[in-house]
């Protein structure tokens, strides 16, 4: 084929090694993908970053906005609850220093109860009326919402910096966290829901487990926001312990043992709460082990071991395993049916590891919003 | 399209129990409800009712 006295076939044979043409076509791509490789990737990572970004900012306003409204139309307050707010999300917590890590549990403890007690301070401030329920249930909301505004901000940040020093090796962390980080935003967005309607949890299957054994006894107060109860079983004594619901709290377990066990004798310590599945693992299912099963910052966990370490008393634990998402929204039916089987555990534990006028403590570890006992 | 995830509709239930004639009944989740909460009379048997269990069916659209 002719065109302006060009044969069109020969120009683009690609059989013809000596075609000049053709070395160019192969040539060019590879050079510019050479020097500019890595500012297309950046570009096509970045509009991708910035997509997650944009999502991750409607879910802190929606958020924010769902926290304003619902503090508006419960509490009523007599002014305008936004700057407040504005301004609690502005808040930092300085962690101690690590460099010489003896006694930083206490250093932690003590941070993070100053910290929760502002919260409660907060939150009480937009109403001095507000019943535990339903300032346990803000709390919750307004922690959820400042969760949401750091990790926006973190990631912001990140993306900014990468892009500003058109770094392509710092924006590849992100991407690869980026999932991760919407899996966990996208929860936190759900959870809210759940959290105003005062909705069970899926991190709620431990204290809903011991709540149903509490069921009938006297309840009495171990620690701050915290209960307990004792019961037979099979001439054993039990001892049990959760946080006090229906509100949206943990209680302080860590305190809760402490006073406990300056009272009573225990034998053996049995722990239920909920832990994170791995990928492929059936959300519900039921696994048993040995150790103090509590999560949070670690403060609690530690002095539970440091107490069962002084007094030799052995720690069994049964978790029910779930998700990051299925743990902080409403629990799911195969969470909540795991409970029969989880209960019949404690039971078998305390049979085969006790013997008759043995001691025991079962204690029901995790957020008891919506489950009394 | 194939890859695109399908919209979650989460439905909350409140299973309400029976004292005295054991007997299950399963409702919409009503707001004030709490696991343990005793409710309403057990129709029947005129029992004391309580909720056992609440949790949320995922129907995937």
């Amino acid at each position: 084929m002719e065109f302006l006295g060009i044969n069109i076939d020969k120009l683009f044979d690609a059989n013809d090694q000596s075609n000049p043409l053709m070395w160019l076509v192969w040539i060019v791509p590879i050079i510019i993908f050479m020097f500019y490789g890595q500012r297309i990737q950046l570009q096509i990572t970045s509009s991708e970053i910035s997509k997650s970004l944009e999502k991750l900012k409607t879910y802190k306003e929606e958020t924010k906005k769902e926290l304003i409204e619902y503090i508006k139309t419960t509490l009523k307050p007599s002014t305008d609850p936004s700057p407040k707010i504005d301004r609690f999300f502005e808040h930092f917590t300085i962690m101690p220093v690590d460099m010489d890590p003896n006694g930083i549990v206490q250093k932690v403890r003590h941070v993070m109860r100053s910290r929760e007690d502002f919260t409660r301070l907060q939150v009480k401030a937009f109403s001095p009326d507000i019943s535990g329920l339903e300032a346990s249930k803000i709390e919750n909301i307004m922690e959820v919402a400042n969760t949401l505004h750091l990790l926006y901000k973190i990631v912001r940040h990140l993306f900014l910096t990468a892009k500003k020093q058109n770094n392509f090796p710092l924006i590849l962390p992100l991407q690869m966290m980026m999932p991760f980080i919407m899996e966990e935003a996208e929860a936190l967005k759900t959870a809210v829901s759940a959290f105003k309607q005062g909705q069970p949890l899926g991190d709620g299957i431990g204290p809903m487990v011991v709540g149903k054994m509490m069921l009938g006894t006297e309840k009495k107060t171990a620690a701050f926001e915290t209960v307990w109860s004792e019961h037979e079983y099979e001439g054993r004594k039990l001892y049990l312990m959760k946080a006090e619901g229906p509100a949206a709290t943990v209680g302080r377990p860590g305190d809760a043992l402490e006073k406990i066990l300056s009272e009573n004798q225990l034998d053996i310590i049995v722990m239920v709460d909920a832990a994170l599945k791995l990928e492929g693992e059936e959300s519900g299912s039921v696994a048993q082990g040995f150790g103090a099963a509590i999560g949070g910052i670690g403060t609690d966990r530690f002095q539970m071991e440091e107490i069962a370490t002084k007094h030799k008393i052995p720690i069994y634990a049964i978790v029910v395993k779930q998700s990051i998402k299925d743990a902080i929204t409403i629990m799911k039916k195969e969470i909540a049916d795991s409970a029969e089987k989880v209960t019949s555990q404690v039971y078998e534990i305390i049979k085969e590891n006790t013997k008759t006028g043995q001691s025991v403590l079962v204690i029901g570890v995790g957020n008891t919003l919506g489950v009394s006992q | 399209m194939i890859f695109s995830k399908k919209k979650e509709i989460v439905t909350p239930y409140s299973v309400e129990e029976c004292g005295s004639c054991k007997a299950i009944s399963k409702r919409k989740f009503k707001e004030g409800d709490y696991i343990f909460k005793n409710t309403d009379s057990c129709s029947p048997c005129k029992g004391q009712l309580s909720i056992v269990k609440i949790f949320g069916e995922v129907l995937k659209v």
